[in-house]
């Protein structure tokens, strides 16, 4: 391209005018690069096996099925360069989180990866995914970590991440080539995009607000859904519950699952104003970056609005307390609409959990979190059911007797089934 | 860290509410939660920075709560039983001192 022709280009760029952010799936059009057997079976014959880790195996999956639309595969260079510096794709279209497969320059010789290749990734040992490799790249870290997360600490865990990435990275497409089996419970709860929106169809649902959860619901949460669904004047909530790795501490994903169901079995949520689902993700706790992206993925599921609460996708005390909410006004219209909300607190007065903007009790604010909620049930006390439904509670105990505790664990981290399975092809 | 002091939340269960009742000691006990009660023993800025390091799984809420939450099971026994022992909530430093 001339030079003038690229300054021009790069302008209407930088004012949205090239692309349309608000088109629904992200980039207009669902991924779905998925072979079937027969088909799969003949396109790997003859490839190189090459094995990948837990985040590299479930981002080909969410890659294939559409999760990260536009994405084909992993990111060039030009998109990640793109992504760390403008939070936008090459091609203009907002992305705010890399997408990147690493390897060791070791690693690259010994499997022969280079450009114009394809190869087979395998996972537990079985065929997952073809990666049609176009570029192999080197990318500043530091830059990296930087602009994505705002800081270059090692203690955050995303920068930690980062600057655990190998030498190089290598960009191309991903097409799955084995479906991979979902282990219970997650089984129930697991939505590809393409059937999330059917069933959204076949449910009559034209307005669904997202909810991402990382934990079992408090009344806290309970009443952000209920708060977003009449924001939105939703026709449901889809709780998006976040399943990936985990930290000591943290609640279970089998607790988490069944205890946000709990709210819609036991008719906290009417029948047919909420359902569970499962995203695959290693949570980058990336604040407002990362509320960007989740809210693109939520679109590619079919979702018109995603809730952001307090310090979404935070960790330690890295992003201001509403930094997820203030970035939705940086950008163009994305195609799904931010809910943002405050606090949920308990009043003694109003004798309810209710709204920091309704409630004139300040005063008298009696604050819980998802943190007092795990220490709570920790020292064996039962919250009352105004801040923890008794089934929620069920859940959780039914999970402590299963697991030994329904918080992460060493011993649960040594013995847990994984959350999926490759079979054979 | 910064100067301000954060409670270690205690909750009372059962066990632990038999045990203020036996001792006298029901009237320590806040109502801060919906009716849920706790002992809340002090520390001191530099005693909560040397608790957080000691035990890693704990955190300290500052977003919401402002308080120490998280603290294994049994060091909140330990620290619930120096408060019985004693008829007092200014314990950390002994409990401490009992670390060393």
């Amino acid at each position: 391209m001339a030079c003038r022709e690229r300054a021009v280009y790069f302008a209407r760029v930088d004012i949205g005018l090239v692309v349309n952010n608000a088109l629904s799936p992200h980039g207009g059009k669902l991924v779905e690069r998925v072979l079937n057997p027969a088909r799969a079976r003949a396109a790997i014959q003859g490839l190189t096996s090459v094995p990948i880790r837990d985040q590299i195996a479930i981002e080909c999956i969410n890659i294939a099925y559409g999760f990260f639309s536009p994405l084909e595969g992993f990111m060039q260079q030009a998109d990640v360069d793109a992504v760390v510096q403008d939070m936008r794709l090459a091609g203009g279209y907002v992305w705010s989180i890399p997408i990147v497969f690493d390897m060791s320059e070791e690693e690259v010789q010994q499997w022969g990866m280079q450009a114009g290749k394809t190869v087979l990734l395998s996972y537990q040992n079985q065929p997952l995914a073809t990666f049609e490799i176009e570029e192999i790249f080197s990318y500043d870290k530091h830059v990296m970590a930087q602009h994505v997360y705002g800081t270059t600490d090692e203690r955050h865990p995303g920068v930690r991440r980062t600057y655990g990435y190998k030498e190089k990275f290598l960009g191309g497409k991903i097409t799955l080539v084995n479906t991979p089996k979902l282990n219970p419970p997650f089984d129930r709860y697991w939505y590809t995009p393409k059937e999330l929106r059917r069933t959204f169809e076949e449910k009559g649902w034209r307005r669904v607000a997202a909810h991402q959860s990382r934990n079992v619901p408090h009344a806290g949460h309970e009443w952000l859904m209920k708060g977003a669904w009449f924001a939105s004047n939703a026709d449901a909530v889809l709780v998006s519950a976040v399943i990936g790795e985990k930290r000591i501490g943290d609640y279970i994903d089998e607790a988490i699952v069944l205890a946000h169901d709990a709210l819609r079995k036991w008719g906290y949520f009417k029948e047919g104003t909420h359902m569970t689902s499962i995203l695959l993700w290693d949570m980058r706790y990336a604040g407002p970056r990362e509320a960007v992206f989740h809210a693109l993925v939520r679109k590619n599921l079919g979702c018109t609005h995603h809730m952001f609460g307090r310090d979404h996708a935070g960790v330690g005390s890295y992003y201001d307390t509403y930094a997820a909410h203030r970035i939705f006004e940086e950008l163009p219209d994305l195609g799904i609409t931010p809910v943002r909300t405050l606090e949920w607190w308990y009043c003694p007065v109003c004798a309810e959990v209710t709204y920091e903007e309704l409630c004139g009790h300040r005063d008298k604010a009696q604050q819980f979190s998802g943190t007092v909620i795990r220490s709570i049930l920790d020292d064996g006390v039962k919250p009352p059911r105004l801040l923890f439904r008794p089934e929620v509670f069920d859940v959780v105990m039914g999970a402590a007797e299963q697991y030994g505790s329904p918080f992460v664990t060493e011993a649960y981290l040594e013995r847990r089934k994984p959350i999926l399975s490759i079979p054979p092809l | 860290m910064s100067e301000a002091v954060y409670p270690i939340n205690i909750w009372i269960n059962e066990e632990r509410f038999a045990r203020l009742q036996e001792a006298g000691l029901v009237d320590m006990a806040k109502d801060i939660l919906a009716g849920m009660k706790v002992i809340q023993v002090l520390a001191s800025p530099q005693q909560t920075e040397l608790i957080l390091e000691k035990f890693p799984t704990a955190k300290c809420d500052t977003a919401t709560t402002k308080t120490i939450e998280l603290l294994p099971r049994s060091v909140k026994n330990d620290l619930f039983n120096l408060v019985i022992e004693r008829r007092s909530v200014n314990i950390v430093d002994v409990y401490l001192e009992s670390l060393q």
